[in-house]
């Protein structure tokens, strides 16, 4: 079933597409309150990553504050516990080509991920 | 009875047959238009004269002379051997209804084929096409005869003949002009009086037509007249019973038509019918005249007079009725009445082949010779004139009159004798031509007056517009310019419409410090005295705020309208007639808030939502400024706050756009604004007023102005931050603030002011997200643990500077005792790694624990390991429990 949290100034736009398995995170993510954002998509993902089925997980992420950083963690955390019990996932990690910090973060973030992961430069819009 | 009484009977019939062309001179002159009725007369005339000659040349031959075959005549030319008296009479009788039949085509094409064609038509009907056919049925040896076929006294001999060349003649020619123009008939016949009287000639002559055709005065006779005048009678009534319901009015023309048609039909077989079939078929005729006048016109077939309807069809109908209601021993054909029947429709379309086809192609090759068409011209001039020179009265008054109106010359006068009708008429025409020439001079005489009168009004009115339009210029040089108002308001319109050259509204923005104001000024009166108003509204403007930097809005309006009654002495006795004052709409805009107070105004304002925008009116206090004995002496204004948000639309306005009316009377009204200006939340501001404006006008349609017209529209939080020179980010010049923000970090102000530092374009990409990165973090920690609160969120300041290597970026914000020691704390821990260690510091922080544990202590590590040199911390105290933190982190220009 497709999924969306439209956009708003602080949290990125969050979309399924069941056509292709794609959960996407596009935008910035700086929220008030970290725990309630994450928490939705965490519980979404809990729901409906089932076991034998293929995931892409793509994040376009602009910026990142520390707390989304951690609470993107959290969820790589989840998705490797969706992988050991025998779900295919991957992620990507899109940047801005020229964009060193965007990479950077991605970096950080993936360092040590137990999923199968990627970082992957997008042309400037 | 003897020889000489029916010689008397036969003559004296032959006479009143020729008197039919009287009858038909007569009905077809009244039926034509009086242009033309000259040229019908003679040719009447001249059929019967050409026939006579004719007949007697070769007509009688080819009809009634030896016809071995049955199809023609071919002895007896020039009435040869004819020479018995009882042959001559017989000759002169049948004379009479040659030129009859050859006389009926006359009235059909009357008006407009010309005089000579209608020559040769005659010649070939009375020569040829009427004789050869007429002896097919007359002859003793003829084909027709032979076969048992009776036409008694020639409804298809004599009127078949006539009725169907008539018809085969008007489609050659074609309609009149303007015979069939739906917007302008053509002008009636012109005297249906003689037309009357030319049936009623007809009527008698049938006399002679049916009752000689006995060719003895025998015991049929009476009865052959009795048929006769009830075949008419009842021909009239019928057409004018079918006329009458079908145009409601008992039409004449059709009736005349009716008559002619009844005793046509009747014709064939009156010596063989009782009175009442003689009375049936004469009223079938007379209805059946009248509907072929209609297929005629529906086939836009322009038989003048309806010869085709009184004599062809009729005929048929009477050729017919022969053998439905004809006593067969009468007729004595030995046929059977359906084989009589069968006989009769043989001839009737035998001579409608031979007429009407024959005819037609005769017709076809004269026209190729000679047109039989009149030029156009001529047509329109009336055959008269054109072609008989025969000119009347009335139509040399009538050229008279067309000369006047060509040549626009109405002093001279026509002259007639003064005793005939035209006379009369032109003596009136010069009455009016003396009317005229006295009105005109009159008119001209007042022209004069009123130019001179109009052409000194105009002088004074041009000195006064002159005035005002240098008042004008006067006016706006007080207004805002855009420049100003741009700095001052942000993203805004003005839509500013003066209901005359000078206006009592206007409208004032000045920034006095930090604070930017703008107020919205609807002075009593419009025009002239409007703006004397408003000048004074502007000076005490400029002088409560900018000089004496009065800047709270309500004590602003309390001040205006204290001195606005000063200056106009309201406050005395002498000026307690004054009312005079005004109408403010006044905001404050600070960098948190918009402050408002009204005197009379409201103040707008729009957020917009993901559904309908949230709305509200603030409606001020309802004083006015100033207003004499209306208004107390002193007033406290009321003021309202509009907290801060980055798309908030504020609209100030005067009462004229409201107040407009329609044509209607209806006014424009606030919901009609209010729903504008809702859908247009999502129009960028700037480009509104053009849509306001267009749903005014396509409102007011033609109404008139009634009020001058002002709306200002802005979002007060769209300014852009002051603009840095860009040699600034070379590094030649530095120490630009590019950015502060200061007050409650709310996420809303975080996250506008985060748009404006990442949408700076004079910094690269990767500057402006390392700078957004920072920003963000400072102002979340700012938000949560500053000890100065407002709204639930932590206060505090940011700011970002260009420096000679790099850009600063500081927050600072109060903090109590206990986190200051804290903060001391980890940054002497923090200032002790390099920055390996505090990026792994980071990396194990990141991962220790839950994102619910909270990311504190995280982001100042964050902060300290982007910093390219390690950030500038100081702790000040501030007073009890109370310390001022800041921190500056820099990051290289890239």
């Amino acid at each position: 079933m497709e999924w969306l949290i439209p956009a708003s100034e602080s949290t990125p736009q969050v979309h399924y597409a069941p056509e292709t398995g794609t959960l996407s995170l596009e935008g910035e993510s700086y929220p008030e309150d970290v725990a309630e954002f994450f928490g939705q998509v965490k519980r979404w993902i809990d729901g409906n990553f089932q076991p034998g089925g293929d995931y892409r997980v793509s994040l376009k992420l602009w910026y990142l504050n520390t707390g989304s950083t951690k609470s993107l963690l959290d969820i790589l955390r989840l998705l490797a516990a969706k992988v050991d019990a025998g779900a295919r996932v991957t992620v990507e990690w899109h940047y801005i080509a020229d964009l060193e910090l965007m990479r950077e973060a991605g970096e950080e973030l993936l360092e040590g991920c137990r999923v199968p992961w990627k970082i992957v430069p997008v042309e400037p819009e | 009875m003897t020889d000489s009484v029916n010689f008397l009977w036969v003559l004296a019939s032959a006479a009143l047959v020729m008197c039919m062309q009287i009858g038909f001179c007569m009905l077809e002159a009244g039926l034509v238009r009086s242009k033309n009725s000259i040229n019908v007369a003679i040719k009447n005339l001249c059929d019967f004269c050409v026939a006579a000659i004719l007949f007697w040349v070769s007509g009688f031959a080819l009809m009634f002379g030896n016809s071995p075959t049955g199809w023609v005549g071919i002895s007896d030319f020039f009435l040869e051997s004819v020479t018995a008296p009882s042959a001559l009479v017989f000759f002169i009788f049948q004379l009479m209804f040659c030129a009859t039949s050859a006389t009926i085509v006359s009235g059909a094409v009357a008006e407009r084929m010309s005089f000579a064609s209608y020559l040769i038509v005659t010649a070939v009907v009375s020569g040829l096409l009427y004789p050869i056919a007429g002896g097919w049925a007359w002859n003793q040896n003829g084909w027709l005869h032979q076969l048992g076929f009776r036409d008694f006294a020639g409804s298809t001999v004599v009127h078949g003949v006539g009725g169907w060349v008539a018809l085969a003649s008007v489609i050659i020619l074609g309609p009149r002009i303007g015979r069939f123009d739906i917007k302008h008939s053509l002008a009636s016949s012109h005297s249906l009086v003689i037309s009357t009287i030319g049936v009623l000639v007809l009527f008698v002559s049938w006399f002679g037509f049916n009752g000689g055709s006995t060719f003895a005065l025998t015991d049929a006779v009476p009865g052959i007249l009795l048929n006769t005048v009830l075949g008419g009678a009842a021909g009239f009534i019928g057409a004018l019973v079918s006329v009458w319901p079908h145009k409601k009015l008992p039409e004449l023309p059709p009736a005349l038509n009716g008559c002619v048609g009844g005793l046509v039909a009747i014709t064939a077989g009156c010596q063989a019918m009782s009175p009442a079939s003689a009375l049936l078929v004469g009223f079938i005729g007379g209805v059946l005249s009248y509907l072929t006048v209609l297929a005629l016109e529906a086939l836009r077939i322009d038989d003048v007079v309806g010869a085709s309807a009184a004599h062809g069809v009729p005929g048929v109908w009477g050729t017919l009725a022969v053998a439905i209601f004809g006593n067969l021993e009468v007729l004595d054909t030995g046929l059977g009445r359906w084989e009589q029947l069968g006989i009769q429709l043989l001839g009737v379309s035998v001579f409608f082949a031979w007429a009407f086809g024959v005819g037609w192609a005769v017709l076809f090759a004269i026209n190729k010779l000679h047109p039989l068409r009149v030029d156009a011209d001529l047509e329109l001039v009336g055959l008269n004139v054109s072609e008989h020179g025969a000119s009347t009265e009335i139509i040399d008054l009538l050229n008279e009159m067309a000369h006047h109106s060509y040549k626009g010359e109405f002093t001279e006068r026509v002259s007639f004798e003064p005793f005939t009708e035209v006379g009369q008429i032109a003596t009136q025409y010069n009455r009016v031509i003396d009317k005229v020439v006295a009105e005109m001079e009159m008119r001209e005489s007042i022209a004069r007056h009123l130019q001179r009168a109009r052409d000194e009004s105009e002088n004074a009115n041009r000195k006064i517009f002159s005035s005002l339009q240098y008042a004008r210029r006067i006016q706006h040089a007080i207004l805002p310019s855009p420049r100003q108002l741009q700095e001052t308001l942000g993203d805004h319109f003005v839509l500013y419409e003066p209901r005359d050259i000078v206006s009592g509204d206007f409208y004032w923005c000045a920034t006095v410090g930090t604070k930017r104001i703008c107020a919205v000024v609807d002075c009593t009166g419009h025009g002239v005295p409007g703006a004397f108003m408003s000048m004074i509204g502007y000076l005490l403007l400029e002088h409560t705020i900018v000089e004496e930097q009065m800047l709270e809005p309500a004590e602003i309006l309390s001040a205006i309208h204290q001195r606005v009654r000063q200056a106009l002495g309201q406050n005395s006795d002498e000026g307690a007639g004054n009312r005079d004052g005004m109408e403010i709409a006044l905001i404050r805009i600070d960098c948190d808030e918009v402050i408002f107070a009204g005197a009379n105004r409201p103040l707008w304002w729009f957020i917009p939502t993901t559904g309908e925008p949230e709305f509200g009116e603030i409606g001020g206090d309802h004083h006015g400024i100033g207003g004499g004995a209306l208004e107390p002496e002193m007033i406290e204004f009321t003021q309202h706050r509009i907290p801060r948000h980055p798309q908030l639309a504020l609209y100030l306005q005067t009462d004229g756009l409201l107040q407009q009316p329609n044509h209607l009377r209806a006014i424009y009204d606030r919901r009609r604004l209010r729903e504008l200006l809702s859908s247009l939340q999502t129009t960028p501001i700037s480009q509104q007023a053009r849509h306001v404006s267009a749903s005014l006008q396509n409102f007011r349609g033609g109404a008139k102005q009634r009020d001058d017209i002002t709306l200002i529209g802005l979002q007060p939080f769209s300014l852009p931050e002051p603009e840095v020179p860009p040699s600034a980010v070379n590094g030649t010049e530095y120490g630009d603030e590019l950015f502060r923000l200061e007050g409650p970090m709310t996420s809303r102000a975080i996250a506008d002011a985060g748009r404006i530092l990442r949408e700076r374009s004079n910094l690269t990409m990767q500057s402006r997200l390392a700078l957004f990165g920072l920003f963000v973090e400072m102002a979340q920690n700012i938000a949560r643990h500053s000890a100065e609160r407002a709204d639930g969120v932590g206060v505090g300041t940011i700011f970002a500077r260009i420096e000679e290597n790099y850009i600063a970026i500081g927050a600072s914000n109060l903090v109590n005792a206990a986190r200051a020691e804290a903060l001391r704390a980890e940054f002497d821990r923090l200032r002790a790694l390099d920055p390996a260690q505090l990026r792994a510091l980071y990396m194990e922080r990141l991962h220790q624990g839950t994102s619910e544990a909270g990311s504190s202590g995280l982001g100042l590590i964050d902060l300290s390991r982007k910093s390219k040199i390690f950030p500038e911390i100081s702790l000040k105290e501030r007073g009890p429990d109370k310390f001022l933190f800041s921190m500056t982190v820099r990051v290289p220009h890239n």
